[in-house]
């Protein structure tokens, strides 16, 4: 049996396979924060437990894990120390000046100043040049006197090195570790030339510094589920997911941990992105709601959207991601009132305590979640799947005392408000990923998932054109089942600048070559057959003179002068599409990077039977419902999910429920189960009715 | 047209969304590296009468900075007149702009026949010809020198591009294609934020959209008036000075403000204000009232829509012939040192009024070291700046210690990263550093400023210095001290030294170097009264020197042990509050008030 954890805030979920039998199974357990490792284990059991197989039945335990994450945003990572270049010490506090809040006067420093005070900053005499030439040798002593004061004086368990231009000539950094290692047999260590080999000196360091602040614990971590393992008598090998996607043996991700911050998030798109594909989509744009955030991102031909500019919060983290894209918006978002009675909904969330006004737990602030339960879309009874009793009235206290009241208007009319004001603020956010990416909302489907993704988009699909809503069968559970679907990647990336065309394709060449090795010495500790490894090659590329870059593809095969004349033409494009124009104008490579996938078998559930007779579905009852367009509170009917067979016609106004989320059908809407198991909503969208690719 | 008040929340959102898309459209395809990097672009949307109904807020200083361009282009060219396809530039500081290298771009959006909206894009260029690479000639004494002055024309008529107007721009730029680029940038933001207003106002109704705008900016203009009536009534004055014009070194430049407050109703009075000078420090009303516009947000409520309502209860005097408010043709491109100067003394009369809502002064410049010439290896024509931060540090709050090294008030650039500097330009930067000691003392202490050293790598070079606070130091409130004054040393190859004024314009060759010190915000508060454990943080972390420690916040430290010593602090502070005078509600330093005192009698209360 394959099985797949995925390690979330309050649930740990877990979904097994097994080939032999063409079967899913999927469960949750509760998360055991001190050490979420325990969590995974009793998911693993349970699991185990379903399909009634013992511990040697394990083929392979994927994982993501949300070990890297919190311990930045708890700020639990390494006691940290920092060499740089000397005379620039002081990268890190400065940052790149600019601040993200305009006219704040109270604001605080925007850089990770938290990772090191200044006194475990410091400067190594040596100097690299633009062109990778040594301007100043490395000054071995100064490295082993910085070494002893940090891991003595200031006990620091970690140390990034960072070095200018180490992108170009890694000797420094790659000389430094032996010495270090030396002076301190035991200190992690990150270096710059290997975590984020481009230029930009803040965003590297920052990038290098987070890997470096996050390696004891990951090790720990790491080290203590294989243990667990061992003890539970499971053969299997463990595999991480990264956050681009790909899953990786755990000694390439304790090589570059940082490459796995975003795992989560990351085996939700490609669960998304896989449930989609069985009923033939490939175009998407995916969204999940929760209770005080709404990812989003967008997938194109069946390939996730990946980008190495990625952010976490404040922060530039330059490693390869799925672009996730988090809006502060969700069920927990506070409706108020500004003194001029404008009607506003967000930024600030009720979060999970108090929450919102219909939990009880004293939250007395109208919520968008309480909005769904005055509407009639959310289930009092059943929400959360039964394990949280809403009290309705509490939110029609809240909406009418807070914002209906005041404004004139009826509870519904102002609840109906709240949801209308929540979806354009994400409908422009949604629009952000797929528009400003050059593509056409139109021609896509969107996946919602997440408690309150299948509540809104409905309302999102017709906001933004998109012509159909799926609701894959089990969204609670799909970032779990992400881990069971994704192939094994690598991708390995440095700088290489060159005007195109001019590059010097033997230095390119052997650039790539490079690049290959790398990735197949990470492939090799998979274990996959290398025979049937894809490789994928990529350039940032930009007009000589603009300083941001798109990522083309080079086309595979040889690399001649007509695959870069080949990159260039996309290039051009490709700035056509997305911003607007093309210019007859110098065209220079930056970056290239190597992409090495290998598919594995997935899991492939036997589709739906057909009904043989075309039936009615049997609603299991009628709710009064609101919905602006009828002007008043309809009825309108309640489904269950596992009730449905496929083929059978739901018509808004209408709403199915099922224990992981609620999928509202809203007027003139309509849904049906596919043989896959995926809920398609339709009829939501423009004029345009083609079916997305 | 009844509002109903979901559609209009959901409208503005649209509205802010189409400014935010078309600035982003413009950034991410803009060439320059200034554009680029510097984000230094806004866009806007106005209404048919030049009011604005949306804008984009990556830099404080584009506030409003478009209006009075807007204005008078649709005087010249009124809405009736304008044709489908139009594209107005223009870039006269004396119609509306700020500097030549800002270039305004205005579009018309039809619908019904008639003009309905109009968006608008500017882009700070990298060039615009005249004397020095950059367009911001420091010793410039008048508009002639400083570039290519466009008034307002139709760079687009009725679709078709005006060859003539673009052919003198390309011949009058020294990097033609980098301009080129970025004006295509700019129309593309148009052009985008005219597709999205009509796809609006199919959505909605042109109609509706109109009057929801106009009860958007009733609602922010009553927003802002409820904000201001809590600021206590009265007449708050503040000067301070910019260190000279570039022209004749250290003749100082006064700015004085005086700000009314009665109701709900802010006049903001420039009178006393230095006459206009011979150099490039002018500062045209547009940029004036952009700072005029950051302080009165940052001191209201930055959470309140943002568009024309927000700056009715405003009233601004810029008494013309002033500095403020110069006459044609004093030279303005080095403005910016003047916009930040009324930044400064608006956030010291507002210090009188509400003083728990203002900060010490910060840096106080924005240190822009342009550099052109033909890099002797690759034979190309270059225009590029140093790659070293170009603000200080802030000044410090109320209740915390100012931010080392960021951008502050009217500005908000991104510094540009010294491997990107290298790569691109034949330079070496030696060290960028916090400068120790550069935060100005106080219980709450200002943010520090930065040492760096460059090297010019090979061939020759014209570098134009614009920076300022040479001779006017940050100044500390309620007792916080002022920080140092900012300086700058030529370091020849042979060996010679030179301190340089804040505004120069010098020839490099391989081997020169400059130190560039960039000083730190003012403190907030008695340095005496700053918890001592802070002290010792600050010296562990190299921000303060012991010495300062001692002499300055009165705490002993032992550095063996990394404590205070506690006894020792309390004699030495003792001794010190004997010797001081703490009541100071301004302190601008030593030099500066015996100076002020030279200049203006006694300094402000």
């Amino acid at each position: 049996m394959f099985i797949g954890v995925d390690v979330g805030g309050t649930f740990t979920d877990v979904v097994g396979y097994r080939p032999e039998a063409g079967r899913l199974w999927a469960t949750k357990v509760s998360t055991t924060p001190g050490s979420p490792d325990q969590g995974v284990m009793q998911g693993v059991r349970a699991a185990l437990g379903l399909a009634a197989l013992d511990p040697s039945a394990v083929a392979a335990l994927r994982h993501g894990t949300t070990v890297a994450t919190n311990a930045i945003l708890e700020r639990r990572g390494a006691r940290l120390g920092i060499l740089t270049t000397a005379g620039f010490e002081d990268t890190l506090i400065i940052g790149r000046m600019k601040r993200g809040k305009l006219y704040d006067l109270a604001l605080d420093p925007e850089t990770p100043l938290f990772l090191a005070p200044r006194r475990r900053i410091r400067g190594i005499r040596e100097r690299i040049g633009p062109r990778g030439e040594v301007l100043v040798p490395l000054d071995e002593a100064d490295v082993a006197a910085a070494a002893r004061l940090l891991v003595q004086k200031h006990q620091v368990e970690a140390i990034a090195v960072s070095y200018l231009f180490a992108f170009a000539n890694p000797e420094h950094e790659r000389r430094t570790r032996e010495i270090v290692l030396r002076e301190a047999p035991h200190v992690y260590l990150s270096l710059s030339s290997e975590v984020d080999p481009r230029f930009r000196e803040y965003e590297r360091l920052v990038t290098t510094a987070f890997d470096a602040y996050i390696k004891p614990a990951m090790a720990m971590y790491l080290a203590k589920l294989r243990a667990q393992m061992v003890e539970a008598a499971i053969p299997a090998r463990l595999q991480i997911m990264q956050s681009r996607g790909g899953i990786a043996d755990p000694d390439t991700i304790l090589d570059r941990p940082i490459t796995a911050v975003a795992s989560g998030p990351a085996a939700g798109v490609i669960g998304a992105a896989h449930a989609a594909g069985l009923s033939g989509y490939g175009n998407l744009i995916t969204l999940d709601i929760g209770g005080t955030s709404c990812d989003v991102s967008l997938v194109h031909a069946g390939q996730p959207l990946v980008s190495t500019e990625g952010r976490l919060g404040d922060y530039p983290l330059r490693v390869p991601s799925i672009d996730v894209r988090s809006i502060g918006a969700g069920g927990g978002s506070v409706a108020w009132l500004d003194e001029a009675g404008g009607l506003r909904v967000g930024p600030h969330s009720a979060g999970a305590a108090p929450g919102p006004a219909c939990y009880g737990l004293g939250g007395g602030q109208p919520t968008v979640t309480d909005a769904g339960v005055v509407l009639g879309y959310l289930n009092p009874e059943y929400f959360a799947g039964g394990r949280l009793r809403l009290q309705p009235e509490l939110a029609h206290q809240a909406i009418r005392e807070r914002i209906a009241r005041p404004l004139g208007l009826t509870v519904p009319q102002a609840a109906a408000g709240i949801h209308r004001i929540l979806n354009a603020a994400m409908a422009e956010a949604l629009s952000l990923v797929s528009l400003r990416r050059g593509h056409d909302p139109r021609e896509f489907a969107l996946v919602a998932f997440g408690g309150a993704g299948p509540v809104h988009a409905g309302r999102l699909a017709a906001e933004l054109g998109v012509p159909c809503v799926i609701v894959p069968s089990k969204p609670g559970v799909l970032s779990a089942y992400g881990l069971l679907v994704a192939d094994v990647q690598h991708e390995v990336g440095r700088t290489f600048r060159d005007e195109a065309s001019r590059v010097d394709l033997a230095e390119m060449r052997r650039a790539f070559a490079e690049l290959d090795a790398a990735c197949t010495e990470k492939m090799q500790r998979d274990q996959v057959p290398l025979d049937r490894v894809r490789v994928a090659r990529l350039a940032d590329v930009r007009y000589v003179g603009q300083s941001s870059e798109l990522r083309i593809p080079i086309e595979a095969g040889p690399l001649g002068a007509a695959s870069i004349e080949r990159l260039v033409e996309a290039f051009h494009r490709t700035h056509l599409a997305v911003y607007g124009y093309r210019w007859p104008q110098a065209v220079e490579i930056v970056n290239i990077a190597a992409v090495h996938s290998c598919t594995l078998p997935k899991p492939a559930a036997p589709p739906l039977a057909r009904p043989r007779r075309r039936s009615a579905p049997r609603p299991k009852g009628v709710r009064p419902a609101y919905f602006d367009e009828c002007g008043e509170s309809v009825e309108a009917a309640l489904y269950e999910r596992d009730g449905l067979a496929p083929g059978q016609a739901i018509r808004g106004p209408a709403i199915v429920e099922q224990a992981d989320t609620t999928t509202v059908i809203y007027p003139g809407q309509r849904a049906a189960l596919d043989l896959a198991g995926n809920l398609i909503v339709r009829g939501v969208g423009g004029s345009r009715r083609r079916r997305p690719g | 047209v009844s509002i109903d008040p979901v559609s209009l929340e959901v409208v503005r959102h649209r509205l802010e969304r189409i400014a935010e898309e078309m600035d982003l459209v413009l950034l991410k395809s803009a060439y320059s590296p200034i554009v680029k990097e510097a984000l230094d672009a806004a866009a806007a949307i106005y209404d048919p009468a030049g009011r604005i109904v949306a804008q984009s807020l990556g830099i404080p200083g584009h506030l409003g900075m478009m209006v009075s361009a807007v204005r008078n282009i649709l005087t010249a060219h009124p809405p009736e007149t304008m044709h489908k396809g139009d594209i107005f530039i223009m870039n006269d500081p004396y119609e509306g702009a700020s500097h030549l290298p800002d270039l305004t771009m205005l579009m018309p959006v039809f619908s019904g026949g008639r003009v309905a909206a109009l968006t608008a894009s500017m882009v700070h260029h990298q060039d615009m010809g005249g004397a020095t690479p950059g367009s911001t000639p420091a010793n410039a004494t008048e508009i002639f020198a400083e570039g290519l002055r466009l008034p307002i024309l139709k760079l687009h008529q009725r679709g078709i591009p005006n060859q003539t107007l673009l052919e003198i721009i390309r011949r009058n730029v020294r990097v033609p294609d980098i301009v080129m680029g970025d004006i295509h940038a700019q129309i593309g933001g148009c052009r985008l934020g005219r597709t999205r207003i009509l796809e609006l106002f199919r959505r909605y109704g042109r109609e509706r959209v109109a009057a929801y705008v106009e009860e958007l900016m009733d609602r922010s203009e009553r927003l802002t008036r409820r904000c201001i009536e809590r600021i206590p009534d009265g007449r708050y004055t503040f000067f301070d000075y910019v260190d000279d014009d570039g022209i004749v070194p250290h003749a100082p430049v006064k700015v004085q403000v005086t700000v009314e407050v009665s109701g709900s109703d802010l006049h903001v009075d420039f009178t006393g204000s230095s006459p206009q000078v011979s150099g490039p420090i002018n500062c045209p009303t547009s940029f004036g009232r952009a700072a005029v516009y950051y302080v009165v947000r940052a001191i209201t409520d930055p959470s309140i829509p943002d568009n024309e309502g927000c700056y009715r209860p405003v009233h601004i005097t810029f008494p013309p012939g002033t500095v403020v408010n110069p006459l044609p043709p004093a030279a303005v491109s080095v403005r910016i040192v003047t916009a930040k100067r009324m930044a400064d003394v608006l956030m010291g009369a507002f210090a009188q009024a509400v003083p728990d809502r203002v900060h010490a002064c910060s840096n106080g410049q924005l240190s822009v070291i342009y550099v052109g010439g033909t890099d002797a290896e690759t034979q190309r024509a270059f225009v590029g700046f140093i790659g070293v931060p170009w603000a200080g540090g802030m000044g410090a709050r109320r209740h915390k210690d100012g931010i080392d090294v960021v951008a502050t008030d009217v500005e908000n650039t991104m510094n540009f990263p010294v491997e990107a500097c290298e790569m691109e330009f034949p330079l070496r930067i030696h060290e960028v550093q916090l400068w120790r000691d550069s935060g100005g003392a106080g219980r709450q202490r200002g943010g520090l400023g930065y040492r760096a050293v460059v090297e010019w790598l090979r061939g020759a070079a014209t570098m134009s210095h614009r920076r300022d606070r040479h001779d006017f130091a940050p100044w500390g409130l309620f007792g916080g001290m002022a920080a140092p004054t900012c300086k700058t040393i030529f370091r020849g190859r042979d060996g010679t030294e030179r301190v340089l004024p804040s505004k120069a314009i010098l020839q490099f060759a391989a081997g020169d170097r400059l130190e560039i010190y960039t000083t730190g915000g003012g403190g907030y508060g008695d340095p005496l009264e700053r918890f001592p454990q802070a002290v010792l943080e600050d010296v562990l972390d190299g921000r303060i020197s012991r010495q300062a420690a001692e002499d300055v916040y009165g705490v002993v430290v032992d550095l063996e042990a990394e404590s205070v010593d506690l006894d020792a602090t309390a004699a030495r502070r003792a001794l010190l509050a004997g010797e001081r005078r703490r009541d100071m509600m301004f302190d601008r330093g030593p030099e500066v008030t015996a100076r002020c005192a030279a200049l203006d009698g006694p300094p402000a209360p």
